[in-house]
């Protein structure tokens, strides 16, 4: 830094002032502390820790595919109503326990093909808050009460995405330029926790080059503050995540 | 403890970092001597008070050990733990609902410059000597009545010896904006100093 003969004597006078430095005590304390730091770095963790996390995620997708599985298995199939059970039955009757008879099996399986449609058209008439299993009259088959129970909600999903606000739709559109520009903005003025937050939503978002970034921008305003170890091994996790830098 | 150890150890002290953060902690001993004074110094005249001048100093050479696995050489080390201080500056002074203040621009420096003749040191003479031990003790009290954001400056440029570019990015200012303030309270010391000789 170029400075005049008179601000290098200011310099030099400042440097020659005895200002008291730290306690002896205090030195001790921070040279143990970085001591006792390396010395716990140094211990390796059980071999348990380092596996940890892949095991819970095996774990976790194991657990997930069972369920699955067992909720194929177990998915109840529509009961069958004999004719002549149906004739002698009240309404009250429990229709559902009926055993399936294989006569009938065929022509319920063309009605449970056509209930779809027809429950599009029941739906448009029927009251929508209709309980799944009310004691409708027995004549209906099992398969077109599933079917007017489900009609209503399909008919909702649809509705739902028709009204979408104009606001979100507007939002999807939005340029990505833009957004980038303002989140940077949003950077300067964000406290750390919160900053660790919006790359954390990044990465669920699956967005893994705008949160390399993003760490990159913190770890540069704030080079104390630790970065969790679920971020980095998120982010490793993500396609490129070989070219995760190393804050 | 001088105020940088002469030691013989060679490397940079970005190099004892790196060091450090593989695990080397007598790597920590030698850099810490060779940055202990300036930053205490740092820490005092910036806040002036004594126990929170010793756990501000302390809090900050914790986090230069428990960042240790974040650091990278990409700046030079004295950058790296005079942001990690001038953050916990920051924090100090939000905590205790203090904000800096702003310096006001004077329309030229000239007045400063009057006063600007320091003669050359004469060590050798034991009247000399008392007298720029008084006007070195002079001339910190003078940082300590620094504005905020000049006494700064000052005391990264002479402390930190961080360059302009490195003391902008740092306070977020840009480098003329620094070297403005830099010459100020240069300005403002001599003129102190003026008033003892």
């Amino acid at each position: 830094m170029a400075m005049k003969p008179t601000d290098q004597e200011i310099a030099t006078l400042y440097r020659e002032a005895g200002a008291s430095g730290p306690s002896a005590e205090i030195d001790r304390n921070i040279l143990a502390a970085a001591r006792a730091a390396v010395e716990k770095q140094a211990t390796p963790a059980p071999w348990w820790t380092r596996w940890r996390l892949p095991l819970q995620a095996a774990a976790t997708v194991c657990l997930v595919a069972m369920l699955a599985v067992m909720v194929g298995r177990h998915e109840p199939t529509p009961p069958v109503i004999p004719p002549l059970a149906m004739n002698q039955a009240g309404p009250a009757a429990d229709s559902r326990l009926a055993a399936p008879a294989p006569e009938v099996t065929e022509s319920v399986e063309r009605r449970a093909n056509q209930a779809p449609a027809r429950a599009k058209t029941e739906a448009k008439t029927a009251v929508p808050a209709a309980a799944p299993f009310s004691t409708a009259p027995a004549q209906r088959p099992a398969s077109s009460e599933r079917a007017f129970a489900a009609a209503p909600t399909a008919n909702s999903v649809a509705a739902e995405a028709e009204n979408a606000p104009p606001q979100a739709k507007a939002e999807a559109r939005a340029a990505p330029s833009a957004k980038a520009a303002a989140r940077l903005a949003a950077d300067e003025a964000m406290s750390p926790k919160a900053w660790l937050d919006s790359i954390r939503t990044l990465i669920d978002q699956n967005r893994p080059e705008e949160a390399r970034k993003r760490l990159e921008a913190f770890t540069k305003a704030y080079p104390d503050e630790t970065i969790p170890e679920e971020i980095r091994t998120r982010l490793k996790a993500m396609p490129d995540g070989g070219n995760v830098k190393q804050p | 403890m001088p105020e940088r150890l002469p030691d013989k150890d060679f490397r940079t002290d970005e190099g004892l970092m790196l060091a450090y953060k593989h695990g080397d902690a007598a790597a920590f001993d030698v850099l810490y001597g060779r940055w202990r004074h300036r930053l205490f110094r740092y820490i005092a005249h910036q806040c002036g008070q004594n126990g929170v001048n010793d756990e501000l100093y302390q809090d900050i050479w914790l986090r230069v050990v428990n960042a240790r696995q974040q650091y990278e050489p990409s700046a030079r080390f004295s950058t790296w733990l005079f942001r990690i201080a001038h953050n916990r500056l920051v924090d100090h002074w939000r905590a205790s609902n203090r904000t800096p203040v702003v310096d006001i621009d004077f329309p030229d420096d000239e007045d400063f410059d009057l006063a600007a003749a320091l003669p050359a040191p004469d060590t050798e003479r034991p009247e000399r000597v008392a007298e720029r031990k008084a006007l070195a003790e002079q001339i910190v009290a003078a940082v300590e009545l620094l504005p905020d954001v000049q006494r700064e400056t000052f005391l990264l440029a002479e402390d930190g010896e961080m360059t302009l570019e490195e003391i902008a990015t740092l306070m977020g200012v840009g480098r003329e904006t620094v070297k403005s303030r830099l010459r100020y309270a240069f300005g403002k010391l001599r003129q102190e100093l003026s008033k003892w000789r």
